[in-house]
């Protein structure tokens, strides 16, 4: 009788490996683009975690996200500092937002809603820890501001970069596609 | 505009507008509150050499002498802004200066080392961010 087994099959492993890659290629991508403060994100990076939300489930999710913000911190240097600390935060909560939303709002949400959803937790972390450690003052909602029109747009990106790429590899591999499920 | 309107729609869903349309509310409420956050301030403060030694309230008109290193300086408080009216400097470019208002501004009498500003109830604790 064959015995039942929970260990990650290899193509799981090299899902996680591949997204935890383009992940860091997209994180390093968006440090170019200007920001409110210098290490708070909009949070692109975060289409990889939604791509492996919605394929691979929860827990690797999780995986792609802590590979992808330790190694791009490794690669640029920031591991351990306030940088490293911004992209930690905004990462978890990104990846707290977007599961529960995909775990309970998925329908009426598509992917799109739920990366806009993940956007605003990325957001909202960030914005606690520049609140923690850079601007204890009104001046941060100032950055609230901006960073939360960032988000929205990052949102934007982000989901329908993954539903575009969910889609793209359901054809490839042939398992059903993914979209939006409710009409609106 | 219109057709990338229709784009949106056709790939998203009304949970996934209703949700953007939040974010997009929070962001321009924040930038309201951000406004909001920038009060008038109350008072002025002189300072020579850096070191404050004169407070000037904006609701109390009056003239102000303060001894500069050259000679007197007259600061003058009225209907809620500062001027200098008189100045022992040589150019006198300070009492052509535009006036210290409580939302900001600053006068600046180079050859007595004097400057005017407002001072901010609550100030970030920091000067600037560097990457």
């Amino acid at each position: 009788m064959p015995r039942k087994t929970t260990s990650p099959t290899v193509r799981q492993i090299a899902s996680i490996a591949i997204l935890a890659a383009a992940g860091v290629v997209v994180y390093v991508f968006e440090g170019l683009l200007p920001r409110p403060l210098p290490w708070v994100r909009p949070g692109l990076a975060n289409v990889v975690t939604l791509v492996a939300l919605e394929l691979l489930g929860v827990w690797p999710a999780a995986i792609v996200a802590l590979l992808r913000i330790v190694l791009s911190a490794l690669l640029l240097g920031t591991f351990g500092n306030v940088a490293f600390l911004f992209s930690a935060t905004g990462g978890a909560c990104a990846l707290a937002g977007m599961a529960g939303a995909h775990r309970w709002f998925k329908p009426p949400l598509s992917l799109v809603g739920v990366g806009l959803v993940g956007a605003f937790c990325h957001a909202t972390g960030q914005l606690a820890v520049a609140w923690a450690f850079l601007v204890r003052s009104t001046a941060v909602f100032a950055i609230a501001s901006s960073l939360l029109l960032s988000a929205a747009l990052a949102g934007l990106v982000v989901g329908l970069a993954a539903q575009t790429t969910v889609k793209g590899l359901a054809r490839v591999s042939g398992s059903p596609e993914t979209g939006p499920t409710a009409k609106g | 505009m219109r057709g990338w309107m229709s784009t949106l729609r056709s790939v998203t869903t009304l949970a996934d507008r209703l949700v953007l349309m939040a974010i997009l509310l929070l962001s321009a409420g924040a930038a309201l509150a951000a406004r909001s956050g920038l009060r008038p301030a109350r008072e002025a403060v002189v300072t020579i050499d850096r070191k404050p030694v004169f407070s000037l309230r904006f609701d109390q008109d009056g003239r102000y002498t303060i001894p500069a290193p050259l000679g007197p300086v007259v600061v003058q408080v009225h209907n809620g802004t500062i001027r200098v009216v008189q100045s022992s400097c040589p150019d006198k470019i300070c009492v052509y200066e535009r006036p210290v208002t409580p939302l900001g501004g600053v006068i600046v009498c180079a050859p007595n080392r004097l400057v005017i500003q407002v001072r901010r109830g609550v100030v970030s604790s920091l000067d600037c961010v560097t990457q």
